[in-house]
């Protein structure tokens, strides 16, 4: 978004609103603490658009809810597509389904056994197995999504679950930050990541068991995921 | 429908109950946006769509010239060629899949809170997807379409136009059709124009013109629904085969006319709405060619209709020295034509400079009409005499050899009146 270099007219919207009742009617959701840079360097400037998209995944689970009456998986109807200038990947995630979908390698030219690359390279994380939030019981529905300092925040219910998940990059795109806020949650929260991710994936909260992500109640406040994309650090911690 | 479980982080102005948003600058620009939809917020302001579908703001000079223009959002929507203003100062428009309403909730000119407004309609299951639409009508209800689905057993599918206010949990129908709307238009007083779709029939373009019941927010669900059925014709010679695509009310000489634009070929159709016992028809013509093909149409204020593409915005104006058919006015037994300029009388006044035809609606089969022409003083009205106009008919007059008294051809020497009732 650009600044008007001058001012050159003015103009104030001066819509009615007296057909329009429509409120927001809950508090103001805790502001995030995290101002979006890290020790991995600044946040890259994303580039955020929705549109229809080519169903990649192969797994069979994560395929479930985009199986057409005859089996055959349809295509993605209307996904987030997020991309920087200065980073060659695109990352996806699902409004239907509520996950993070993927991360593509726009380049998509390393040889997947000498990179050490998963077998569904170019996509570096596909989606698999059940959504991560999948432990709460219920289904998701999206609510929306909100820019904080250009970075998409999708917000959502997963069951009783209230969540904000926000994705950005961060080292010229070479990490993956995704960042989970969880309103109020009655009992500790399970984040269920797909096996193939996990040498890649470190959590800033809570504790793992293999793929398994229990972050405590108290912890579930903000919860960042930091996936590295590049040269995947096999000896992740959290 | 989406419950409100979040708040879009109203800032202070905005919660302290202030209705006036905060001013929006705009800084000089003498390049153009591409233009998809525009949404008009008074005579001189608009928001846009462009063909990446982001949304910017555009100020106008009173004569429509561009003062300027900016982005009010950077995210890219891939989603239906229409962008209306809902509440709370948001903007609204759609994919197939989801009708989305857009805040800037801390006003910094950048819309940063964007909520599924409608992600659920009845029929979705069915594979029922919005086709037209969102546009907001004057009770404050947000339109749209969607395709047909079967709503009971046995039951012919049906594509309904539905709308969504916060006074109703439920989506409110508005009307109800056969055939797909892929576009349609407002009246200022109510009177919908929907574009029904019918992709095999190749020598027009239904429009359907509905009456839309008035609205009251404490019985929001109507008692009867109205049938949108295909009332007028647009002939396919008209419009050079190329199919209108967006459509908008505006008004022209104390009357309000519909105007629809074929990008393909160019041409505006101007649509002179009658009614006649409460049903619905009307004439077509010609109303100009435009340089640069035109993807949307807006009545910015009475009579100034401001036109949307590829290369920008442009005013829509009749060029002054276009020869063309202006008007068309039937009576008994009688066609009244107007044209811009005078007629060359020598060739205007004989009988085989017009061919008029009889179309039926109801049987197959055209009647050809003998004309007579009578050229009144001033040149610039033609009066056809012919036997009986017939009902359930499009009229089909070519004006073949009616050059103007300069020698000018005409824009095009066709008129079309689709009537049902006389």
């Amino acid at each position: 978004m650009r600044l008007p270099i001058f001012p050159f007219a003015i103009f104030a919207v001066m819509l009615s609103s007296e057909c329009f009742a429509q409120e927001p009617d809950s508090p103001v959701p805790e502001k995030d603490k995290e101002s979006g840079s890290s020790s991995l360097g600044p946040t890259l400037e994303l580039d955020v658009s929705r549109r229809p998209f080519k169903n990649f995944l192969t797994d069979e689970v994560a395929l479930k809810p985009y199986l057409a009456e005859d089996g055959t998986p349809e295509d993605f109807e209307s996904i987030f597509v997020v991309g920087s200038l200065q980073a060659k990947v695109a990352i996806f995630w699902d409004p239907v389904v509520c996950r993070l979908l993927g991360v593509l390698d726009l380049d998509g030219k390393k040889d997947p056994v000498e990179a050490d690359l998963p077998s569904t390279y170019p996509y570096i994380l596909q989606a698999a197995g059940p959504p991560p939030l999948a432990d709460a019981s219920g289904d998701p529905e999206y609510f929306g999504f909100r820019l904080v300092d250009g970075s998409p925040e999708f917000l959502y219910t997963f069951g009783s679950l209230v969540v904000e998940e926000r994705i950005w990059l961060e080292d010229l795109g070479k990490t993956l930050k995704q960042r989970f806020s969880f309103r109020s949650p009655s009992r500790p929260v399970t984040i269920k990541i797909p096996e193939d991710w996990r040498n890649r994936a470190a959590a800033s909260k809570g504790t793992w068991d293999k793929n398994v992500l229990s972050i405590p109640v108290e912890d579930a406040t903000e919860v960042v995921l930091t996936y590295q994309l590049v040269q995947p650090d096999t000896d992740s911690t959290n | 429908m989406a419950v409100v479980l979040f708040n879009p982080a109203i800032s202070q102005d905005a919660a302290s109950g202030s209705k006036q948003r905060k001013f929006v600058q705009i800084s000089s620009q003498e390049s153009s946006p591409s233009v998809s939809a525009i949404a008009p917020i008074d005579d001189k302001n608009v928001f846009f769509l462009n063909k990446e579908g982001q949304i910017g703001v555009a100020k106008f000079s009173p004569g429509l010239s561009q003062i300027g223009w900016e982005l009010y959002s950077d995210v890219k929507w891939s989603g239906l060629s229409e962008l209306t203003i809902g509440p709370n100062y948001s903007l609204v428009f759609a994919a197939p899949g989801e009708i989305t309403q857009a805040f800037d909730t801390d006003q910094n000119m950048e819309l940063d809170f964007f909520q599924a407004l409608v992600r659920t309609w009845p029929g979705k299951d069915q594979g029922s997807s919005i086709t037209a639409g969102p546009i907001a009508d004057a009770y404050g209800r947000i339109l749209f379409a969607i395709s047909p689905y079967i709503e009971e057993e046995g039951e012919t599918p049906r594509a309904r136009i539905v709308a969504w206010h916060p006074s109703s949990k439920e989506l409110i129908p508005v009307t109800n059709s056969q055939l797909p709307v892929s576009s349609f238009a407002l009246s200022s007083d109510g009177l919908l124009a929907a574009r029904l779709d019918m992709p095999d029939y190749k020598d027009g373009y239904y429009l359907s013109l509905t009456e839309i019941p008035s609205f009251n927010p404490q019985a929001p669900v109507p008692e009867s629904v109205p049938y949108t059925r295909p009332s007028l014709l647009i002939p396919a010679e008209l419009t050079k085969g190329a199919e209108p695509t967006k459509f908008a009310f505006y008004h022209d000489g104390g009357q309000e006319k519909l105007l629809a634009t074929c990008p393909d070929s160019r041409r505006l159709i101007e649509i002179i709405p009658e009614e006649r016992g409460g049903i619905w028809q009307g004439s077509f013509l010609v109303h100009s060619e435009t340089k640069e093909n035109l993807v949307t149409l807006v009545e910015m204020k009475e009579g100034s209709v401001l036109g949307g593409g590829e290369s920008g915005f442009i005013p829509v104006e009749l060029a002054p020295d276009d020869f063309r058919i202006s008007k068309i006015e039937l009576r008994q037994n009688l066609i009244v034509l107007d044209f811009t300029q005078p007629v060359d009388r020598t060739e205007a006044v004989k009988p085989e400079s017009y061919s008029v035809t009889a179309i039926s609606l109801s049987s197959s089969g055209d009647r050809k009409l003998a004309a007579e022409p009578i050229i009144e003083s001033d040149g610039e009205t033609v009066i056809l005499k012919v036997e009986e106009i017939p009902t359930e008919t499009v009229l089909r007059i070519v004006c073949q050899n009616v050059p103007s008294d300069s020698g000018e051809s005409l824009l095009s020497p066709m008129v079309f009146s689709t009537i049902h009732k006389k």
